[in-house]
């Protein structure tokens, strides 16, 4: 199996869950890397998560900060996502307030991120609660189509979609790498150091 | 003397009466009779009730005295919490204040014969003390308090652990992305139940201290050796997340202290 290793490169990716308080980002995370679902602690500062994807093309290592949802906690939130590579943005289907907060974490995050340095995803969560439903599907698809966001609805107690969109969120960086490669080799690197330069005088 | 007995450790059987008479809830109480009762009787605001409800069933595994939902522990918790917001409406409910208000409840528990009453209220007075007198701003809108005092542990570390005060320089770890739970639950959320008694005992006789902190970090990033498996921002956080259990231990703990 080294031979398979030596081509296959390996990429480690910080990802964000934001979203309100008991949405589901510390079960969303839990049931992702332990396949399990058990009721959380409400999350104070920050909990961390690691999941391994072997892929035909790459080895991704996610590395999962899961924050804390209080508003209280606002204030500091942008050291918890500073450097991400992507990012999901959770409301609970079950409490429209919770979709006006994580579109709040958008305008956010775009004025922190450029488009292109950073993956978001709309994650619906709790669909085992169908009968309390307060958001329809396609208002969150909708949302999340005119800002260019994967979308999906989740369950991480039932465990539906879990995986899947941490999968797409893989999948939707790789694409970003092979892109990357392929202008850099085009431009013998000089985006490189424009992206490098940029991100300097954004720090701090 | 008395800062002694508390770095000795307070007895069971004595510590919810120490609590009392060191945090000063015992006095708040008196001067204020009848406060809680009132409190206690109106309805709350419902954007921080339904944040207490939900945080209630998925808190504290650490005392069997939670575990059952609507059992007397979360109620009495709930009507502490809920008198709080009306107590400092401006402040409302912050999610590290139920562990806050738990643990003292534990020991004051067995108070008096009627524990709904005199136990109750005192758990409340201490609540109040604690977030006015020990830990000022700490529950406050923008959370200033808390990020001056990771800056001040930070400075302190430089002095107690300059290696890893250096490490964590390096890797442009802010303090608030470690310290946050730590300092605003005082600790009861990261330590086994026996250590948070005796930190609680000295927190209460002493009031807040960085040296807690200062143990840990000084025990999980103050060698080379140690930092071998903290080579990038996301490990070193991983291993201060998950602390080893023989720094928390009860004795060595205080011994450091």
């Amino acid at each position: 199996g080294t031979s398979l290793e030596e081509i296959r490169p390996t990429y480690t990716y910080k990802v964000v869950l934001l979203g309100s308080t008991s949405v589901g980002k510390s079960s969303l995370a839990y049931r992702y890397v332990k396949n399990d679902f058990k009721e959380s602690l409400p999350t104070v500062g920050c909990s961390f998560f690691t999941q391994i994807l072997n892929l035909e093309v790459a080895t991704v290592k996610f590395e999962i900060w899961d924050t804390a949802g209080q508003e209280k906690y606002h204030s500091v939130c942008h050291l918890y996502y500073r450097g991400a590579s992507a990012a999901l943005l959770v409301y609970d289907i079950a409490n429209k307030e919770t979709l006006n907060r994580a579109k709040l974490w958008l305008r956010e995050l775009e004025k922190e991120f450029l488009p292109d340095e950073i993956v978001i995803a709309l994650v619906g969560n709790k669909t085992d609660l169908a009968a309390e439903r307060e958001v329809a599907t396609e208002e969150g698809q909708e949302f999340a189509r005119t800002e260019g966001l994967l979308f999906m609805e989740t369950s991480a107690k039932s465990s539906h979609q879990v995986d899947d969109i941490f999968m797409a969120i893989a999948q939707e960086l790789l694409k970003r790498e092979q892109e990357k490669t392929s202008v850099l080799s085009q431009r013998g690197g000089s985006t490189a150091d424009l992206r490098e330069s940029r991100a300097r005088t954004r720090c701090c | 003397q008395i800062r002694l007995r508390c770095q000795k450790g307070i007895p069971p059987s004595l510590r919810g009466r120490a609590w009392q008479y060191l945090s000063g809830s015992k006095v708040k109480l008196e001067q204020n009779i009848g406060k809680f009762d009132e409190l206690d009787l109106l309805p709350g605001e419902p954007k921080w009730l339904d944040v207490i409800e939900r945080d209630l069933h998925r808190q504290f595994p650490f005392h069997e005295m939670f575990v059952s939902r609507g059992g007397h522990g979360q109620q009495d918790l709930f009507r502490v919490l809920k008198a709080y917001t009306l107590y400092r409406p401006e402040e409302g409910y912050c999610q590290a204040q139920a562990p806050i208000a738990a643990v003292p409840d534990v020991p004051m528990h067995r108070l008096g014969t009627h524990p709904l009453s005199l136990g109750l209220q005192q758990a409340f007075w201490c609540l109040v003390q604690i977030c006015e007198k020990y830990l000022p701003g700490y529950y406050s809108e923008k959370l200033e308090a808390i990020q001056l005092d990771g800056q001040i542990l930070f400075s302190l570390l430089h002095k107690v652990s300059p290696v890893a005060y250096k490490h964590l320089s390096k890797q442009k770890i802010d303090p608030i992305l470690y310290m946050t739970e730590w300092f605003m639950c005082a600790f009861s959320r990261t330590l086994p139940w026996s250590s948070v008694l005796r930190v609680w005992d000295m927190f209460f006789c002493e009031g807040r201290s960085f040296r807690v902190g200062l143990v840990l970090l000084k025990h999980t990033l103050g060698s080379s050796d140690k930092l071998k498996s903290c080579q990038g921002q996301y490990e070193t956080m991983e291993r201060l997340r998950a602390l080893s259990p023989k720094i928390m231990q009860e004795t060595f703990l205080v011994q450091e202290v």
